[in-house]
């Protein structure tokens, strides 16, 4: 079983270096940048066109309302000014309320402006999303902006997470559930000292693993990343202890 | 007239500032205190061969005067000991000369006649400490979200107009805009005062940086050190020559350019990690190479003959900073970049990686600055054996000068190697003067 994981995997990352050096070759002489990395949330490896999609799957991967979310690779046929537009939002996401919602990522601030200069692939993409029952969502940088801080912890966070791909981290993860039984409000310093210090990396990356999951609430939009982020059992796993 | 010495002619037995005597100042008053304290400090940064600029700017002392108080301390006592600090007498007479500089004047102004004329026009008005205090938001009345230079012009203007100044006086007279007057004396207010200008905006920089990534704007903060890291090769303009055993002869044969590798931190301007490759083009292996010298807490680099490399990483300074991994690297499109090798070690570190568009220096300049400092400082000068000119009438062949100089690759890399390691210990005006490797220790 190890050995087929591992197969796929390298399966997995084969084909997220010919999509990257597809992304770069499609680039050409244009200027802007080529993302790629791991999202374990979405457990894909992205290769993405400009930074503000990339911070926004940062912010996907660390969003606790965001349950799971898909890059959609199809275009989906809406119904634009002028007549049929092909359409294709940036992001599919499902929240932890069971709602679907589509998001769009554009780089400028004024929603309104954009509204308007974008008018037919953003008239397409919301009634495509009205027909099918689903919640359309601009993202801009204003957006981006107001989450700089969650986005720069979980930059670490999936860095961490994507170092430790290879390990089981289901140990960790129960033995920094019995940390945080024990005491409800802990900070991160408590759950390494509870434990060796040579699984520390992966002691953190199990904790990101569990905010992701929302079994643990932390301070990570508020505090930068560090030893005393606060974390807290949600109140669903209190419950159903 | 009073006697100078230049800290030049002080031979270096007496330059010990620890070991000169003190006068026993427990009887002055507070003001003959402090203005003993402030020369005995410029005296001994000066001996310290602290730059003058800073000396002068750091006490308010002319370094005339700072030279008048080392020739007083260089006399001796009866006994022949140097008076020293005692030389500093309580009564010590400061003398405060203030150059005084007409304003501009006539309907287009030069530039020299220009020149520090809006700081004049500042200080005359008493504008100055409100433009300070406005620059660095310390009044919350006046503090506004982001400070652009065209809203401190515009206030500017204002505050002028409602003074009487009329446009065909100065600073609307010039042909120097006003703007770009403002702009660099703003620069040099948040670079003076940068501690306190990031404790302000630091919060609206971090908002900033979001803006620039998605490319607004220009940078104005650095990330948290080991955040994010620049990688990049560069080819080491020098020539090699390599000893080969030929039926048991020992030849020397020119052998082809090395390429250097590095990888730097935005956020501490340190080195983490280096290779050199002894290739015309840099190999994926080098680079993995270069990934785990910074990684690998216990990796030894090595000199092509098998000798340890001279200490340039954080780690070989200071033991505690040993072993880096970082969250985003940045680099360019080069072959080797999306190679799997490249990918499958960045994936064992979790690292992103961010392809800037081809031809976009500017988008990693900290390891561009590196590069260009390396290579002008230690490789350009080097003959170089790309050259055409073999004949006779510009001297001797490179390849043959370069046998002539003996500089094999073992020379190269450890000219590459030390630059970077004066890189990391050096200060850095980018770091409020401090070196990489202390921004990394704190």
């Amino acid at each position: 079983l190890l050995i087929l994981e591992e197969q796929t995997m390298a399966h997995d990352l084969l084909v997220s270096r010919y999509e990257l050096r597809a992304a770069i070759k499609k680039r050409g002489h244009r200027k802007y940048d080529v993302w790629t990395g791991f999202a374990p949330k979405g457990n894909f490896y992205f290769s993405l066109d400009g930074t503000p999609n990339c911070l926004h799957l940062i912010w996907m991967e660390g969003d606790p309302e965001i349950e799971s979310y898909t890059i959609p690779t199809q275009i989906a046929v809406g119904e634009g000014i002028e007549g049929p537009a092909g359409t294709m939002p940036d992001a599919i996401c499902v929240l932890r309320s069971g709602a679907i919602e589509w998001r769009e990522v554009k780089t400028h601030d004024d929603g309104d402006k954009l509204k308007y200069k974008h008018s037919d692939q953003v008239l397409a993409q919301t009634r495509l999303a009205e027909k099918m029952g689903v919640t359309w969502r601009l993202v801009t940088t204003a957006d981006l902006n107001k989450q700089a801080l969650l986005i720069r912890n979980w930059r670490q966070g999936l860095a961490y997470i994507w170092a430790a791909q290879h390990f089981d981290l289901a140990p960790y993860e129960s033995d920094i559930r019995c940390v945080l039984e024990s005491d409800r409000s802990s900070i991160l310093q408590q759950v390494l000292d509870a434990y060796t210090p040579e699984n520390e990396s992966l002691l953190i990356a199990a904790t990101f693993r569990l905010v992701q999951k929302g079994e643990i609430t932390s301070d990570l939009a508020k505090k930068p990343f560090g030893l005393d982020t606060a974390l807290l059992l949600s109140s669903e796993q209190r419950g159903a202890k | 007239v009073t006697s100078r010495l230049c800290r030049g002619q002080v031979a270096l037995a007496d330059r010990r500032t620890w070991e000169w005597q003190r006068p026993d100042t427990s009887g002055w008053t507070i003001a003959q205190q402090q203005r003993y304290q402030r020369f005995e400090r410029a005296l001994v940064d000066y001996l310290a061969n602290e730059k003058v600029q800073v000396i002068e700017k750091r006490y308010s002392l002319r370094i005339s005067q700072v030279q008048e108080q080392l020739a007083r301390a260089m006399t001796k006592d009866v006994k022949g000991h140097l008076l020293g600090f005692c030389a500093l007498i309580p009564s010590l007479h400061v003398r405060v000369q203030k150059r005084v500089k007409a304003m501009p004047a006539g309907p287009n102004p030069s530039a020299p006649m220009c020149k520090g004329g809006l700081r004049r026009l500042l200080d005359d008005e008493d504008l100055y400490d409100a433009l300070e205090a406005r620059v660095l938001g310390a009044d919350a009345r006046t503090r506004e979200a982001r400070v652009t230079v065209l809203s401190i012009q515009k206030w500017l203007v204002t505050e002028l107009c409602e003074r009487g100044y009329k446009p065909t006086d100065y600073p609307f007279t010039t042909k120097i805009p006003l703007y770009s007057s403002l702009s660099r004396l703003l620069k040099r207010i948040k670079q003076e005062n940068m501690a306190a200008y990031l404790k302000v905006y630091g919060q609206g920089l971090q908002a900033t940086n979001l803006d620039v990534m998605s490319g607004k704007g220009s940078r104005m903060a650095r990330p948290l050190p080991l955040e994010e890291v620049e990688i990049d090769e560069h080819k080491l303009h020098g020539i090699a020559v390599v000893r080969i055993m030929v039926d048991g002869i020992v030849k020397k044969v020119p052998a082809e350019r090395a390429v250097g590798i590095a990888i730097i931190d935005r956020g501490s301007h340190s080195v983490l990690g280096a290779a050199v490759c002894l290739n015309p083009e840099a190999k994926a292996e080098a680079l993995v190479e270069a990934m785990r010298s910074a990684v690998g807490p216990d990796h030894v680099v090595k000199l092509p003959s098998g000798q340890p490399a001279p200490p340039f990483r954080p780690g070989d300074f200071d033991p505690a900073l040993k072993g880096a991994a970082w969250s985003v690297a940045f680099i360019d499109n080069a072959k080797i970049h999306v190679g799997d090798q490249y990918l499958a070690a960045a994936a064992r570190i979790g690292s992103q990686t961010c392809y800037g568009p081809i031809r976009s220096w500017s988008a990693r300049p900290n390891i561009e600055n590196l590069f260009s400092r390396l290579v002008r400082g230690k490789f350009d000068r080097l003959p170089s054996t790309t050259s055409r000119f073999t004949d006779s009438k510009r001297g001797q062949a490179p390849a043959d000068r370069a046998i002539a100089h003996e500089i094999d690759h073992d020379k190269i890399c450890l000219a590459f190697y030390k630059v970077l390691g004066q890189a990391n210990t050096g200060t850095n005006r980018g770091l409020l003067n401090q070196s990489p490797i202390q921004v990394l220790s704190d």
